[in-house]
């Protein structure tokens, strides 16, 4: 009872937080349309027989891909910072600064939701909203636990800065997001789908725009998920026991 | 309340600049030190920079682990890191702030509120009070980052004692704040010290701030404990002069109890410090040689003593 009050405290003052950056919101979401249009025309321009706009609005709209860096980013800063918050309060430190931007990254994902939704509707496609919600639950919790894992790192390395850029390469790449899976050969993406890239991009988008659950994707990110969290829960344990940079 | 047994912190740092195999020093800061605190006691820990202070509160407030010795506080190992422990205190560094920035200060409260678990009734109660004593009310709905840096920090002393700690860690609370607002805060801190009863620890290093609040005082120099008792008796122990001020209307005695003393004169007023066993002696001497329209005796600040102690050591 007392954790679900300090997870919804946290997750409505994220909510609060997004609300007094009304001008971050939006242009996230306009840059979100922005990128799915320029890149669905240069692929369309080398392959006209795909459909690459409705794709690339789904994973835009719809993959909340800037999640994971936020959380990283705002837990790193603190760390490094020497101070957050819940050092010294009765609430977990990282899921504090979890629901926290939860709540904030919301926002976004509900405009994000509704603007996608609308334009696909107007493109003449009929995504699924049971299969995104689902999915987009799928989505959260492994980025959260990836958010953890590399967090976790701070501890030792100061900065994860140069681990969050190359993840986030790696994902771009093998997840979709700039190229396409559906031109990749069939037995290249059969390799890649024991990834979580591309079950978080590629398969999740393709799911919402078809309407079919994709339960292997959901198995694989929970999978890492698992493994992600418990990696991190040792390196955070440890991390804590030497945690010096607020020495006096 | 709060007990500590021989509590020694060491950090690791760099002994030299090796980018592939880097090669570490362990610095120890604090030497096994030893204190107790009752219930309800205003104690302020003090000692110069890097002394081990902050150090101290962080481990009392289970932020730091200890690398040996013994904490208790409110009846809990700080380092368990157990929820309701972390009910039970409050805890405030001067330049860190457990307010959310973005959003005003009343929603940075109800955070506060469900965080700690704490009742309605308590909430409204304390809220109220916390509010008129600290003139909160017409910053409440502000985002933080929009207040003042004497209203941020009257609004995190607040923040503080909300869920009724049983103890209360302050940490340079006044840093850079204006005479007005440390005012504020200083009333604030002494009435709900003496009305709830709560054990508060201070380190400052402004030690007018301890004289004024607290009714004892630990010092830590070098991560070992100098001194603790009462600041009446530190100055009993530590000091044997008391200072002299007059103003000289007249000479009407032949005797130089400027250069008996070593006085300084700088037009009409001379002053200079004696020694305590003197004092009567020198005080007739002056009365016999001069024809004053002011006299003063008073002891030396905290500020001037601890300065000297620590160049002494």
């Amino acid at each position: 009872m007392f954790a679900a009050r300090s997870i919804k405290a946290s997750f409505v003052a994220g909510v609060k937080t997004a609300i007094q950056y009304k001008g971050n919101v939006f242009g996230n979401v306009i840059s979100s349309i922005i990128s799915a249009l320029v890149i669905a025309f240069i692929w369309a321009s080398l392959s006209p027989q795909h459909d690459f706009l409705t794709y690339f609005i789904a994973v835009n709209l719809f993959i909340p891909l800037h999640f994971f860096f936020s959380v990283v980013m705002d837990y790193e800063r603190k760390i490094r910072a020497g101070w957050m918050l819940p050092f010294a309060k009765p609430v977990g430190w990282f899921s504090y600064n979890a629901f926290l931007k939860i709540g904030s990254e919301s926002v976004l994902i509900v405009l994000n939701f509704i603007v996608g939704m609308v334009a696909l509707y107007l493109l003449g496609a009929s995504p699924s909203v049971p299969v995104y919600i689902v999915s987009i639950i799928f989505v959260i919790m492994y980025e959260i636990c990836t958010a953890y894992l590399i967090s976790s790192l701070t501890y030792f390395t100061y900065s994860v800065w140069g681990i969050r850029v190359f993840y986030n390469i790696i994902q771009n790449i093998f997840g979709g997001m700039v190229i396409p899976l559906a031109l990749f050969p069939p037995a290249y993406l059969q390799m890649l789908s024991i990834l979580p890239f591309p079950n978080k991009i590629h398969y999740i988008a393709n799911a919402i725009l078809d309407g079919n659950f994709p339960y292997s994707s959901y198995a694989v990110l929970l999978a890492w998920s698992l493994l992600f969290i418990a990696i991190g829960y040792a390196i955070h344990r440890v991390g804590m026991r030497k945690f010096e940079s607020l020495g006096g | 309340m709060i007990k500590v047994r021989r509590l020694s912190k060491s950090f690791n740092v760099p002994a030299g600049k090796y980018f592939v195999f880097p090669r570490w020093k362990s610095v120890e800061v604090l030497h096994g030190i030893s204190f107790g605190i009752s219930r309800g006691e205003f104690v302020g820990l003090v000692g110069p920079n890097g002394a081990g202070k902050t150090t101290t509160m962080k481990i009392l407030s289970g932020i730091l682990t200890p690398s040996s010795g013994e904490v208790i506080l409110s009846g809990y190992n700080p380092q368990k890191r157990r929820s309701d422990f972390f009910k039970s205190i409050g805890v405030m560094f001067g330049n860190r702030s457990n307010l959310v920035f973005d959003i005003p200060v009343i929603d940075s409260f109800l955070l506060l509120k469900d965080i700690y678990g704490v009742p309605e009734k308590t909430f409204s109660r304390n809220l109220s009070l916390f509010t008129s004593m600290l003139d909160l009310d017409p910053l409440l709905q502000i985002p933080v980052r929009k207040l003042s840096f004497g209203q941020r920090m009257r609004a995190e002393t607040a923040a503080v004692f909300l869920h009724s700690p049983k103890a209360v860690l302050l940490d340079e609370p006044t840093i850079a704040l204006d005479a007005v607002a440390k005012q504020s805060i200083y009333n604030f801190l002494r009435t709900i010290n003496e009305k709830t009863k709560t054990t508060i620890i201070l380190t400052t290093h402004n030690l007018s701030e301890i004289e004024l609040l607290c009714n004892r005082m630990i010092l830590i120099h070098k991560g070992n404990l100098m001194y603790d008792g009462s600041i009446q008796k530190f100055r009993d122990e530590y000091v044997d002069y008391k200072h002299i001020t007059f103003e000289i209307l007249q000479k009407v005695g032949r005797r130089d109890v400027m250069q008996k003393y070593r006085l300084s004169r700088k037009g009409n007023i001379a002053s200079g410090r004696i020694k305590r066993s003197d004092q009567i002696k020198a005080i007739s001497d002056i009365l016999s040689t001069y024809k004053l329209s002011s006299l003063s005796v008073s002891d030396p600040s905290l500020e001037e003593i601890l300065s000297e102690y620590y160049r002494a050591m």
